[in-house]
């Protein structure tokens, strides 16, 4: 018996280092040899000027990591597409202005059916882990608040089932881990802890947060003034807010290097 | 030099990297130059209010700060902290409709992280835009994706009108104006849907169950009741587009290395962003840190190093990105007031 969920969600703020922590914690897996899916949105097929997914495309393939980019799209169609028990249908509907506009103006509706899709994976593999790199904290809430409010919104029929369904999973503690990486300042830390609160109002979530680039084991006599009080800053902060995890800054700067150096610190993710 | 003020100075970054609180310094540095500012932001992590004081029960309103620093200076500054429910509200209201509000999906859909944020936002930027009070609005956007979401809105509403709804709406329109009973309008619907959209919610009905597509149409014309609120916030999009109306600053910082977040940013919002945007990074060490002498091959010095490279690498890449930089340096202080105070400094020597 392991300690290990099913389901990993890291989510925080843009540049947190949540893309490189994700993927040193699919590292990780392997490493434990366990079978993971690295999952993210790719737009690219929708969007051409994306230019982040090129980025996480060439770390995917550098470090051969598997993985899975869905875009929101393709996972509404095919959902209707198993409903109606028709593709001809679904991809009809999924071409009307109607059904895109709608898509395009209430977000939330295709991220419920994104994570329907995951957990169907997870579903049929009992050994598979999923490690979702899920965008910034905004998109993640609205993401997760949108199973209580379509469960809200519907009241019936197959989606309202799959939204209880959904529920149910994400709110098992052995099942979901939400990962919230943030910063050593007190202002991003800020962030994290209102990130778990707004979350705690939607369901009751295994959630911890991490404070990434920390600097703490660089502290020595020796430091310039002004780093001293960064790093006596960064304890203050942690402390105040109760963080028990910390990620220390990585002097490489080096990907690969990068993704290495951190696997003694990614225990505290699991 | 000083940065001459416009009538919308607009503050974008990918999160975290400091925006609210170089927005503010922005607006305290114009308030006290004697200008009329009104300070939105429409990030719902809403950091501002821990930076002013101000409550969450007063989301949605303007509330006028009075001597920010406590220096007994006859210092004023507007702030509001956007809320999506409010500005629907003050749409229904601005449209004669408000039993629209009584929609429960709609209801849902304008809670803070329901999806429909960035699109009120515009909207509500234009709002105070009409009240023809301020020499500036400045405006503190969500971070990174959900600011591309803010740029996309424009053309989501544009889309939501669409041809087919637009003859829908204008039919409707006549109907709807001249109708009393409350029945009338999923009659109507029913009516004049051409039987492509007919179709289409019948389908609709069979995965979401009847009672949403009853509920969804009704969602429709409450949202056709304040089209005109919407369509005006298209408009705006024109006046942020040009350089005598709008600057738009794209916040980074050295801590967090968002070099090809805020190439994206630019890439993406090229259509609106005007060519002279500025970037102004956050954090910056340089001088402190190239002050620094440690020991020749000790842990110190690569960690001097590493920081140095990260810094000095991000500035030349800025350098050849964009025309116009604005250093900021890293303050150290605990307290957020001390820090806009501090950064507000800054923009006097630019």
């Amino acid at each position: 018996m392991d300690n290990f969920k099913r389901f990993y969600i890291f989510t925080g703020k843009g540049g947190v280092g949540k893309t490189t922590l994700s993927l040193s914690f699919c590292k990780f897996l392997e490493s434990q040899n366990k079978k993971y899916l690295y999952a993210y949105l790719d737009n690219s097929n929708i969007d051409k000027e994306s230019h982040k997914d090129e980025v996480i495309n060439n770390l995917l393939t550098k470090f051969n990591i598997s993985s899975l980019g869905l875009d929101l799209v393709s996972c509404a169609k095919g959902y209707m597409a198993k409903k109606l028990g028709s593709e001809t249908v679904a991809s009809w509907i999924s071409k009307t202005p109607f059904f895109r506009s709608l898509i395009n103006m209430i977000p939330g509706f295709s991220y419920v059916i994104y994570l329907g899709q995951l957990l169907e994976l997870l579903e049929a593999d009992p050994n598979l882990i999923i490690v979702l790199d899920s965008p910034s904290s905004g998109h993640a809430l609205t993401m997760l608040e949108s199973t209580k409010n379509f469960s809200e919104i519907f009241q019936s029929g197959p989606i309202y089932d799959d939204t209880q369904k959904m529920i149910s999973y994400l709110t098992s503690s052995d099942f979901l881990k939400i990962n919230i990486i943030s910063l050593p300042t007190l202002l991003a830390i800020h962030e994290g802890k209102e990130l778990t609160t707004e979350l705690s109002k939607i369901h009751n979530f295994n959630i911890q947060t991490h404070v990434n680039h920390s600097l703490k084991s660089f502290a020595n006599d020796k430091l310039p003034k002004f780093l001293k009080k960064k790093i006596q800053n960064e304890q203050t902060a942690i402390e105040a807010e109760n963080i028990s995890s910390t990620i220390p800054f990585i002097l490489n700067s080096d990907q690969g290097q990068i993704l290495k150096d951190l696997l003694p610190s990614i225990e505290s993710l699991v | 030099m000083t940065l001459e003020h416009k009538p919308f100075e607009i503050f974008s970054g990918t999160g975290g990297v400091g925006k609210t609180t170089l927005a503010t310094s922005r607006a305290i540095h114009l308030a006290q130059a004697g200008k009329k500012v009104l300070l939105i932001t429409i990030d719902p992590a809403k950091r501002l209010k821990e930076l002013l004081n101000i409550k969450d029960s007063h989301a949605g309103e303007v509330v006028t700060v009075k001597d920010p620093f406590n220096e007994e200076k006859d210092l004023k500054l507007d702030v509001e902290l956007m809320s999506a429910p409010s500005t629907f509200e003050r749409m229904a209201i601005k449209n004669n409709c408000e039993e629209v509000l009584n929609n429960r999906i709609l209801s849902i859909l304008t809670k803070p992280y329901g999806g429909l944020n960035e699109i009120l936002a515009i909207v509500e930027l234009n709002l105070q835009f009409e009240r023809n009070i301020y020499d500036v609005i400045v405006l503190d956007t969500p971070p990174g994706s959900h600011f591309l979401d803010f740029l996309d809105s424009v053309s989501r509403i544009q889309m939501f009108f669409d041809q087919s709804f637009v003859d829908i709406f204008t039919y409707l329109g006549k109907k709807v104006e001249s109708s009393q009973t409350a029945n009338f309008g999923k009659k109507m619907m029913n009516k004049v849907l051409s039987s492509g959209v007919k179709k289409l919610l019948k389908y609709l009905g069979k995965v979401t169950g009847d009672q949403f597509v009853d509920d969804f149409i009704d969602a429709i014309l409450a949202i056709y009741k304040t089209k005109s609120s919407f369509l005006d916030a298209i408009n705006l999009q024109e006046k942020l587009k040009s350089k005598d109306m709008s600057y738009w600053f794209l916040v980074t910082n050295v801590e967090q290395n968002k070099l090809k977040e805020a190439l994206d940013l630019k890439k993406r919002a090229k259509d609106i962003i005007t060519n002279d945007s500025i970037i102004l990074l956050n954090k910056c060490n340089e001088a402190l840190l190239r002050d620094w002498t440690p020991d020749v091959d000790s842990t110190n010095e690569r960690l001097k190093n590493s920081l140095l490279k990260n810094e000095t690498n991000l500035k030349q890449q800025l350098k050849n990105e964009f025309k116009n930089i604005i250093e900021f340096p890293e303050v150290f202080d605990i307290s957020p007031l001390e820090h806009v105070k501090k950064l507000s400094k800054t923009w006097l020597e630019h």
